[in-house]
């Protein structure tokens, strides 16, 4: 800022010491092109009275007449203050003699003792006839049809689109001027079609609404050539492009046909005529840009420069921060694309605000263009936002210049508000984001390798281990097999066995019921009894007695009324054996209530055991 | 116990060598040497080591390089040896993505399908293991009910041996199943970038569809150098066998 108002300051010294000092500004003023025969005036300006001047020669030319001196000055008085101007003006007429191109030196002329020149300028004779007096009048008489007169007109005027190159690469400006060419003179225009630059991006540079005529040599003949319009065009596609051409209507003036008439010649009475012109097609060679673009490369083609700033460099969680990017230079500058910047991912951010500042002159666009990338970051922490790459192709250099700007850093601190968040849970959560795929990484771990990929399914391996669970098998079972006939376990056997020989003595007993022998019925009815019990519960003969027995029976869960039955019988048929009678129904009563019991105890005991 | 003990010896014996190799290979491909990975991974495979890892990072090793087939066979090789494994499924389908044919696999009925993904859950060793183990849960049944004493018993060693019996069964037809998937090769990768299949073998057969390369086929026929090929939608064709690379 403070740099900007120095040379502010400095300029407007400047200026100030221009206007005390009365610059002398000495000038000459001559037409570039001029017809054999044609006379002309040659100018020397200067705006302050010269002790001395000393014209150039003017070789190859008559001077008919000159030099002629004139001067004006005037006499300015503002608030006060005084100026004076003075001109003074040196005047030679000139006729061509010959054709060619001739370079006239420069004049000179001492001011107050301090000598200036002019700049030495050149003057192209050419043997065709002049613009200011057209040879036209001539011509006309002579020609009569209508097709004639349309050749001439196209012959005395004609448009033309012009290129400051014919062959550029995509995206490269490209000049084109619009140019009238005339020797009539012109009362104005009246239908313009512009022409449409299809595979271009154009635009029109601001060119004086006034057309200012000068004069040319085109193929011999003194033209004045106006310019209409001037347009940038970037070209947007490769190859050969047509331009179409444009057409203008224009109200030429000329002398009037009708011959006869005093007044006519006297007064030479125009007429004003439509002519429609229509320029030629041309044809631009776009050439595409080399395929080796860098990643960053948007569409840039010229020549740039960058600068990349973040406003704030320590900033809070949740506060905003603006990335400038700006990109300046020449070149296509309005069509350069917003360059790629990744934030780390904790940042959100909006689409950035695009402004550009382009002056479009015949030299190109210049200027510049600024991205705003506006970022709030999210969580805290140093971040390293590394640098931002801009790429362009520069069409002299014929290749690509990738920018770097500085390395961007920033630090974000926590603005303390996370702790305030955590009690509304899963408020800020979201979605994973996605930000890239790729493959999965190599397995660095468990790598088991062979050789051969060994399948154990229907292998030696495979019947190998079948056989051997087999034999495994086998050898159990014998194994468990003869441990159980080795233990001989017979208490098992007689456990099993104990009904069945209960039920064999029972039926002795019932026999022996039948044809009433007393003695060898209680005698097999006690063995029945004893030898179950003593089958079944695996007590040894020898300790047979009624307590082991009423023990052994409360350890198989026998209810207590079972066991007194059993003692009941047991007792009815000791006391019975030794006694001298006993009724037969006695003996039917004691023989059933000794089947149920035994059936009882039977299931009891089997019960039992299964509990345990 | 004594087998597993000599398996155990015999793979610490063949790893000696290569395991250097495949330890050098790993650590160019984390320093973005994919070439010299690759190579090496490449020398491993070709000297004839089989493992569903390595066919795996060889597979994105060629992945890096952008040699999209390349990475697509070694995928459906690693594949092939591990079908459980969530990464190589993973990439290969990633790497599928990028090539240039689509084709809409043809409907498989879901019996089909749900059966196929019971019998993928493990490998044919895996199945044969299993196998093994209910062989002898069902012969240990067998033991049971043969000498218990108690019917009850009796019952249940009956019915459970009748299950893992069934258990056996099924893991003895899966092994074999898998072992058929795992050693017959008939799928293939078309590596010539573009094959234009013929309706018959020879070039004068008529010209029916064309084929890019990283598309899996499986072989249905083959006659002298060409090969009838089937695509994942159903339609088949011939074509030069130098064109596809066997999985």
């Amino acid at each position: 800022m403070l740099k900007k108002r120095f040379w502010v300051s400095l300029i407007f010294i400047a200026s100030c010491v221009n206007i005390f000092a009365q610059d002398v500004d000495f000038s000459v003023s001559a037409p570039k092109v001029v017809a054999v025969g044609e006379q002309f005036r040659v100018i020397f300006k200067l705006n302050a009275r010269p002790q001395e001047f000393n014209a150039p020669a003017f070789d190859n030319f008559y001077i008919l007449a000159g030099p002629s001196t004139s001067s004006s000055s005037s006499i300015q008085i503002v608030n006060g203050q005084m100026t004076q101007t003075h001109e003074y003006s040196y005047t030679y007429i000139l006729e061509a003699t010959e054709s060619g191109k001739f370079q006239i030196g420069s004049a000179s002329a001492t001011v107050s003792k301090k000598e200036y020149k002019t700049n030495p300028f050149a003057i192209e004779v050419v043997s065709g006839g002049s613009g200011t007096q057209p040879a036209t009048p001539r011509n006309q008489q002579s020609t009569t049809s209508a097709s004639n007169a349309a050749e001439q007109e196209s012959e005395n005027m004609f448009i033309d689109i012009e290129f400051d190159r014919r062959t550029a690469y995509r995206g490269q400006p490209i000049l084109a001027t619009l140019k009238l060419y005339t020797r009539q003179n012109i009362a104005g225009f009246d239908d313009f079609k512009f022409p449409s630059f299809n595979g271009f991006w154009s635009q029109e540079i601001e060119t004086p609404n006034n057309i200012r005529f000068q004069r040319q040599n085109v193929n011999g003949r003194i033209y004045n050539v106006g310019v209409l319009k001037k347009y940038l065009l970037l070209p947007q596609r490769a190859g050969d492009i047509n331009i179409k051409p444009f057409e203008l209507v224009v109200l030429a003036q000329q002398q009037g046909r009708r011959s006869g008439s005093i007044f006519d010649d006297f007064f030479g009475s125009h007429q004003t005529v439509k002519v429609r012109l229509l320029s030629k097609e041309k044809t631009l060679k776009i050439r595409d840009l080399p395929p080796n673009a860098p990643s960053s490369f948007t569409g840039a083609v010229g020549d740039f420069s960058l600068t990349a700033s973040l406003d704030k460099t320590a900033i809070k969680t949740n506060e905003a921060v603006n990335l400038t990017v700006r990109v300046s230079g020449t070149g296509n500058i309005k069509l350069i694309e917003t360059p790629k910047f990744e934030f780390p991912s904790s940042f959100e951010i909006f689409d950035p605000k695009v402004t550009d500042n382009i002056n479009t002159t015949s030299q190109g666009a210049t200027g510049s263009k600024t991205f705003e990338f506006v970022a709030i970051p999210r969580g805290p922490g140093d971040f390293n936002l590394g640098s931002l790459e801009f790429s362009y192709f520069n069409p002299i250099q014929k290749k690509y210049i990738t920018l770097k700007s500085k390395s961007l850093n920033l630090t974000v601190e926590a603005d303390g508000s996370e702790q305030v968040a955590s009690p509304m849970v899963g408020f800020g959560r979201e979605d994973v984001r996605f930000i890239g795929k790729d493959i999965r990484f190599i397995k660095t771990e468990g790598i088991k390798i062979s050789k051969t990929h060994n399948l154990l399914f229907a292998s030696n391996a495979y019947y190998g281990i079948i056989v051997l669970l087999l034999v495994v098998f086998i050898a159990l079972f014998w194994f468990i097999q003869h441990n159980r006939k080795l233990m001989g376990n017979i208490a098992l056997v007689k456990t099993r066995k104990a009904n069945k020989v209960a039920s064999k003595r029972l039926k002795e007993a019932k026999k022996h019921l039948s044809l009433s022998n007393v003695e060898p019925f209680y005698e097999e009815l006690l063995k029945a009894l004893w030898g179950y019990v003593a089958d079944k519960l695996s007590i040894p003969v020898a300790n047979l007695s009624s307590d082991t027995v009423r023990e052994t029976l409360e350890q198989n869960n026998v209810q207590d009324v079972d066991i007194d039955e059993f003692l009941r019988i047991i007792a009815t048929c000791e006391y019975a054996r030794y006694a001298p009678k006993s009724e037969a129904s006695q003996m039917t009563n004691l023989y059933n209530s000794a089947i149920s019991l035994i059936a009882k105890l039977e299931g009891v005991i089997k019960n039992s055991a299964k509990n345990v | 116990m004594v087998l597993c003990l000599m398996f155990f010896a015999s793979n610490v014996m063949a790893e000696n060598q290569p395991d250097s190799l495949v330890f050098r290979a790993n650590s160019h491909y984390v320093d973005n040497d994919f070439d010299k990975a690759a190579e090496l991974y490449q020398t491993l495979v070709d000297s004839g080591y089989q493992s569903a890892e390595i066919y795996f990072n060889l597979g994105n090793a060629y992945f890096k390089l952008n040699r999209i087939p390349y990475a697509i066979l070694n995928y459906e090789r690693a594949y092939r040896l591990n079908p459980n494994d969530e990464d190589i499924e993973f990439n290969l389908e990633y790497a599928r993505t990028f090539t240039v044919d689509r084709i809409e696999p043809l409907p498989v009925f879901f019996l089909l399908k749900w059966y196929r993904s019971v019998r993928q859950i493990l490998s044919s060793n895996g199945w044969a293991w299993c196998s093994l183990f209910w062989i002898a849960v069902t012969l240990s049944f067998v033991l049971i009910f043969w000498f218990a004493l108690k019917s009850s018993t009796k019952r249940l060693s009956f019915s459970l041996g009748i299950i893992s019996l069934v258990f056996a069964v099924v893991s003895i037809v899966f092994s074999a199943q898998e072992k058929e998937n795992e050693t017959i090769r008939d799928k293939a990768i078309i590596f010539q970038s573009v094959v234009t299949v013929k309706s018959s073998p020879g070039e004068t057969g008529k010209e029916i569809f064309i084929l890019h390369s990283g598309t899996k086929v499986q072989i249905t026929k083959a006659l002298g150098k060409w090969v009838e090929v089937r695509i994942a939608d159903g339609n088949k064709g011939w074509i030069p066998s130098e064109s596809i690379e066997l999985i």
